[in-house]
């Protein structure tokens, strides 16, 4: 709307929407975890109605199958078949681009071909491609084991993980992605893979034997031979993998060893996964007051100190949504001392700000964040205007605003900016 | 659109993607600070799933997504509604923290002066101000008629700025043009 039209309704209305953005840090978080669950209720009902459609035309399929078994014998050898795949205990395959999510336990991914992987608990993948050579997993989150079946020369079997590419020329691996740190790990059990990505030139050829691990954020490349205390073999079965699968997923989040440019490899720590009743699965699944019940009966300081800094992250995650906010800002702390960086200084800058009644402590956090880099600097220097504004300092409001305008002339905390910044 | 409608999850995924970020949107900024945001988020993208096969008309995507957020947040204000008013039974379930800051307290403000308006005339007003649709976008969201909305949103106009001039901090908002803090 032309500002020179605007009734002084308009520009309340404009200015109220301004603060509701301003207040809406979470809002990707927010868009996320709905998002999730909606497309994970939505493919279930999916699933169900095949199911019930399966039962009524499973007469006819029966013929039909004769039929296709006398065709494929008179065709056998001819030709190869497109990939299908199978997920969990689902008899019915499913299509390429489908969601697969492994939430408190893991879940295998069957080809037809006989290749097996094995998403870890906690982890999120799709099959992007299924064709007769072979076929592609994107690995959005967390970490698999995959046996790979080469059926011949033309066989093409890749993974995905975040930005890098792993071209499977071997047969035996495990990889770990994680979108909030950008590590990605990938380690060769047997044969040989090729990985593309930020930070390398070229491809980088990991052989049997030997795990790369590469940060993006700190620009860090280690190549080495797998650790004795390197996660084991992930079964593949729902059951028995859920347990060493959810330690390679955990193992990614610690920090990255020092020495510049050896080829150590850190091991990583195996982390006891507690009894009855588990927190993380409880919050996986969007229960945050169950979980935080879950965490409270076994301890809250006991959680934390055999947490690793992912699981911390996700432990004040799952405090923050029950409303606690100060076992929220513990956890985070926690994790902080071992290393994790990212959300973390911004997620306490919040809770400061709008739960624990600390403007000087947030605006801290808020710095810190901005320092440390990464994507939660814009909305941080937003809040900063505000906080400093609020607190009366006109002079640091107008350099953060100034600042802000520059960074970010479309960020959500623009109308905020422009009538703090100077004129 | 016709691939999520004919069940194809990847273009189900994408819809969310394109436009998720405009849902959470619609929903916060007419239902204003609310613990249950993301359920309603997570209810409005659900019922975006089921009946995406209704619409053929990709053109039409954007203002029917539209119109699905501003359903769930009548929804939602009805239900709140309902629940205050069992709740003078139990008016500790009532408590509210109100923001330090005075941009968040006059934000509360704001709601808590919608929140008194018939739930219409609330999403009227905030489709029409905060979200800043034309009228005739406004009635596409509500699925009423353009006359309906006019006359929805002069009754809000009025009682909202009636209620808003007696309150200090909103009336400060009010007459202040667009700065947000007091000049000089």
């Amino acid at each position: 709307m032309d500002d020179g039209r605007m009734t002084p309704l308009d520009r309340f209305g404009r200015r109220v929407a301004a603060e509701s953005d301003a207040s809406a840090t979470d809002a990707a978080g927010v868009i996320l975890r709905a998002r999730r669950r909606a497309l994970a209720s939505w493919e279930a009902s999916r699933v169900g109605s095949r199911r019930s459609r399966g039962t009524v035309i499973a007469r006819l399929a029966l013929v039909a199958a004769i039929a296709l078994v006398v065709g494929g014998l008179a065709l056998r050898g001819s030709a190869r078949e497109p990939i299908s795949f199978l997920v969990g205990s689902d008899p019915a395959p499913r299509v390429v681009g489908a969601w697969i999510a492994a939430t408190d336990e893991a879940v295998p991914i069957r080809f037809s071909e006989g290749t097996e992987v094995a998403l870890a608990a906690g982890g999120r993948a799709r099959v992007t491609r299924a064709d007769r050579d072979g076929a592609r997993v994107l690995l959005e989150r967390g970490s698999l084991h995959a046996r790979v079946v080469h059926r011949s020369d033309a066989t093409r079997w890749s993974f995905e993980a975040g930005p890098f590419e792993v071209e499977v020329v071997g047969t035996e691996l495990d990889a770990s992605w994680d979108p909030q740190r950008d590590v990605v790990e990938v380690g060769v059990v047997e044969g040989r893979v090729r990985v593309r990505g930020p930070q390398i030139e070229g491809t980088q050829l990991v052989a049997s034997g030997q795990r790369l691990r590469v940060s993006v954020r700190d620009q860090r490349v280690e190549l080495g031979p797998i650790a004795a205390a390197a996660p084991a073999e992930a079964p593949i079965g729902p059951a028995e993998a859920a347990e060493p699968a959810a330690v390679t997923a955990a193992a990614s989040s610690e920090p990255l060893a020092g020495g510049g440019g050896s080829a150590r490899v850190v091991a990583p720590p195996r982390t006891p996964v507690p009894a009855d009743p588990d927190w993380r699965a409880l919050e996986a699944k969007g229960q945050h007051r169950e979980a935080m019940a879950a965490v409270l009966r076994e301890g809250f300081a006991s959680v934390v100190s055999r947490s690793s800094s992912a699981e911390l992250v996700v432990l004040a995650d799952a405090a923050r949504y029950a409303g606690d906010h100060a076992h929220a800002r513990e956890a985070l702390l926690a994790a902080r001392a071992r290393g994790a960086r990212g959300a973390t200084a911004f997620l306490l800058g919040k809770i400061a700000a709008d739960h624990l009644g600390s403007p000087r402590e947030a605006v801290g956090w808020f710095e810190a964040t901005l320092a440390e880099g990464g994507g939660f600097a814009e909305p941080a220097l937003g809040r900063l205007i505000e906080l400093k504004r609020s607190a009366g300092d006109t002079a640091g409001a107008t350099a953060a605003a100034d600042q802000y305008r520059r960074l970010y002339p479309n960020g959500s905390y623009r109308s905020l900016a422009n009538a703090v910044a100077a004129p | 659109m016709l691939a999520a409608a004919s069940g194809e999850p990847w273009a189900a995924a994408s819809l969310l993607d394109r436009y998720g970020a405009m849902v959470e949107r619609l929903l916060r900024r007419v239902l204003g600070q609310d613990p249950d945001l993301e359920d309603l988020v997570q209810d409005a993208f659900a019922s975006i799933l089921a009946s995406v096969g209704q619409v053929r008309d990709g053109a039409a995507v954007k203002g029917w997504i539209a119109s699905v957020a501003v359903h769930t947040a009548h929804r939602a204000i009805r239900r709140r509604k309902l629940t205050r008013w069992l709740a003078v039974f139990h008016p500790a379930e009532e408590a509210v923290t109100i923001p330090a800051h005075e941009p968040r307290a006059a934000l509360h403000r704001v709601y808590e002066l919608l929140d008194r308006l018939p739930v219409e005339e609330r999403v009227a007003f905030t489709l029409r101000y905060i979200e800043e649709m034309s009228l005739e976008e406004v009635a596409e969201a509500s699925g009423v008629s353009l006359a309906t909305v006019k006359r929805k949103l002069s009754r809000a106009e009025a009682r909202f700025l009636a209620a808003a001039r007696a309150d200090a901090t909103l009336r400060t908002w009010l007459e202040r043009g667009d700065r947000w803090t007091t000049e000089g």
